[in-house]
């Protein structure tokens, strides 16, 4: 199966882009979005790329604060259309609160207290599950019919997959309650051993800080149920059958072990990969013309290591590939050609786009 | 200059660079260099890798162990463990943004006051999450005033910003995006952070053998000429578009720039480390505009 055939599929409605960092996530999940336009579809990308730089080379310049909000893309030709979103996740946090807190004081209550701040800015799995809630929202708006995520790069897939549940399980946290109403048994242990971490962290950083915490939860009662519900919703998008899920890689070695890693932990948590995009591939050797091109260059010396290393990285990334397949069982790859200029505007986005879809292994 | 002298004008090391980069790779080959122009290396990594060649001693320190190791000094060890399996361990976090971070930090400071290695070398988190790393201390002195962890946040941003106990090596790659992120990395930590930069590594660098334009202007109907010819087009912009690359760094950065050689092999193993090492210690003999 091809890209093309993919992207063309009116049951996909979500493409989620994961894998590590610097294989070019990013450009994948733009250039995905070029074919899609240019296949009909109505695309939304909504990218995690920090730099913004992929946006402005999209021809997107705009005050920060617009990127928040989806932006069109002009691509002449395209029947379709395509916008980009770039995730400011304190926002997307920002604007979960309002619309779950029973009133205006409660959000501003929670909106003012650094310890939203901190967990906004800072808290480890915020910017991936910010990037699921995006996706859930943009996935329910009716101008897109299809919607591209590009994940923020995950060496840990536990980390991803959990993001949600962290984050939520961090805000249905018992502390306060523990705190405030001291119970019997198992619960009482616990309770001596919260006031005891709370104590600790007063004397490291100071009792104000831990009045920030109550404070928070305090304040956070009764919004739990909410963001518990939207995270299983959340979680059940991600497993939808709608949902197309790809690992891009680069054909190295180091990249391969982690990402088949990544992909079979995946696997277990009930995503499964359906495709792998192979990026920045080198020129591969035809095996018929192998021995003709080393004897070519014993003749013409000038060329003997340019030849000799082509022929080492075209074997390595074979075995690189293979190796995918050994892991990940049988499932499509598509490659990506190394260009010989690196993508950094739109063209090179397009042409990247051009090869999604048209060079394929049997899937 | 002298290697020994290059690797002797700071104390430690910490060697940073976007995803992709190569980061860990150099941070090793960097260790063993100055270890064979004849310091003690000590190379500190943040995720367990694989050890660096003798007589670099390698060390991980996890963040989330400096964290649950701190807190157990702290006469919290049955309780920490307890309570982050129900994600406790959490609010210590939302509490104090960035604390692994700083404790790492810290640990690299005793490691720096012990002077039992003459250098160390720190493999850092990627580029977008190195600015986070070196800016914990500065985020969690805004949050607290007073207490250990203030203290301890005083103390590492002294050592970040005196040029004799700490320096940043950026690593790059001779691509347009990287470039322009190594830069701004750079002046973010310089103009931000008051940190002081060695010079930067661009790294996976091909050299011209072989793609001169002779062989374009020959007519081709032989296949295997087709391919040959292929690769040397592939070859020859690759080479141009890194030079491009390598011109910019030279001209829109005020640091010195040092090239490690793309090496052509499967994995980066000890034999790999070894020949990138040697390369560093020639650059660096013929050097005279350099400085750590």
């Amino acid at each position: 199966m091809t890209y093309a055939d993919v992207l063309s599929d009116r049951s996909v409605d979500v493409v989620l882009c994961v894998g590590a960092g610097g294989v070019g996530k990013t450009t994948t999940a733009a250039a995905l979005g070029v074919r899609a336009a240019q296949l009909g579809r109505k695309v939304c990308v909504l990218t995690v790329d920090p730099a913004r730089r992929l946006s402005s080379a999209l021809g997107i310049e705009m005050a920060t604060d617009q990127f928040h909000q989806p932006q069109k893309i002009d691509l002449p030709d395209a029947p379709g259309e395509m916008s980009i979103v770039m995730l400011d996740s304190q926002r997307t946090f920002t604007e979960l609160i309002h619309t779950y807190a029973a009133n205006e004081q409660q959000a501003n209550a929670i909106l003012q207290n650094r310890i939203f701040h901190n967990i906004a800015t800072s808290m480890g799995g915020t910017h991936d599950y910010m990037a699921m809630e995006k996706l859930f929202e943009l996935h329910a708006l009716p101008q897109f019919d299809l919607v591209i995520v590009d994940t923020a790069p995950s060496t840990n897939a536990n980390d991803f997959i959990e993001a949600p549940n962290r984050i939520t399980n961090f805000l249905n946290h018992r502390l306060y309650k523990i705190l405030v109403t001291p119970k019997r048994g198992i619960e009482k242990i616990i309770n001596v051993a919260a006031q005891s971490v709370l104590r600790t962290v007063g004397k490291l950083v100071g009792a104000s800080v831990v009045d920030d915490v109550i404070d928070f939860f305090a304040n956070f009662d009764g919004m739990e149920e909410s963001f518990r519900h939207r995270a299983t919703e959340v979680n059940a998008l991600l497993r939808a059958p709608s949902t197309y899920r790809t690992l891009v890689i680069t054909p190295r070695d180091d990249v391969v072990n982690e990402s088949t890693r990544f992909a079979r932990y995946l696997e277990k948590a009930g995503l499964p990969v359906n495709h792998v995009i192979a990026n920045r591939v080198h020129p591969t050797i035809d095996p018929a013309l192998r021995a003709g091109l080393l004897a070519r260059c014993e003749a013409e010396p000038q060329w003997h290591e340019l030849v000799t290393q082509s022929v080492l990285v075209a074997d390595y990334e074979a075995e690189a590939m293979q190796q995918v397949q050994t892991h990940l069982g049988p499932i499509p790859i598509t490659t990506v050609p190394s260009l010989e200029s690196d993508v950094h505007d739109l063209s090179g986005v397009v042409r990247i786009g051009g090869w999604l879809g048209e060079i394929d292994s049997k899937g | 200059m002298e290697p020994e002298r290059f690797f002797s004008s700071s104390r430690s090391l910490i060697v940073a660079g976007k995803g992709g980069v190569g980061k860990s790779v150099v941070a090793t080959a960097v260790a063993l260099a100055a270890a064979r122009s004849g310091l003690s290396v000590t190379l500190v990594r943040l995720s367990p890798l694989p050890d660096a060649p003798k007589p670099v001693k390698t060390m991980v320190i996890s963040p989330d162990q400096a964290l649950s190791g701190y807190l157990a000094d702290q006469g919290l060890a049955g309780v920490t463990k307890r309570l982050s399996s129900s994600g406790a361990i959490d609010v210590v976090t939302a509490a104090a943004p960035g604390i692994r971070d700083l404790l790492v930090l810290g640990r690299i400071k005793q490691l720096v006051n012990k002077q039992e290695s003459d250098l160390i070398v720190v493999d850092a988190p990627a580029a977008g999450h190195a600015i986070g790393f070196l800016r914990s201390p500065t985020g969690l002195l805004a949050a607290t005033q007073t207490g250990p962890i203030a203290q301890q946040a005083t103390d590492v941003l002294a050592m970040l910003s005196d040029g004799e106990l700490c320096r940043v090596m950026l690593v790059t790659l001779a691509e347009a995006t990287p470039v322009t992120e190594c830069i701004e990395t750079a002046f973010a930590l310089e103009d931000e952070l008051g940190i002081q930069l060695s010079p930067v590594i661009a790294n996976n660098i091909i050299d011209a053998a072989g793609t001169d334009d002779a062989f374009f202007s020959e007519q081709k109907s032989d296949p295997v000429d087709e391919l040959l010819d292929e690769l040397i087009s592939f070859r020859r912009s690759w080479f141009l578009q890194q030079q491009t690359q390598l011109a910019r760094l030279q001209n829109e950065f005020p640091l010195p720039v040092l090239q490690l050689p793309k090496l052509f092999a499967p994995t980066m193993g000890e034999a790999e480390i070894e020949l990138l090492a040697a390369d560093l210690l020639l650059q660096l003999q013929s050097r005279s505009d350099l400085e750590l």
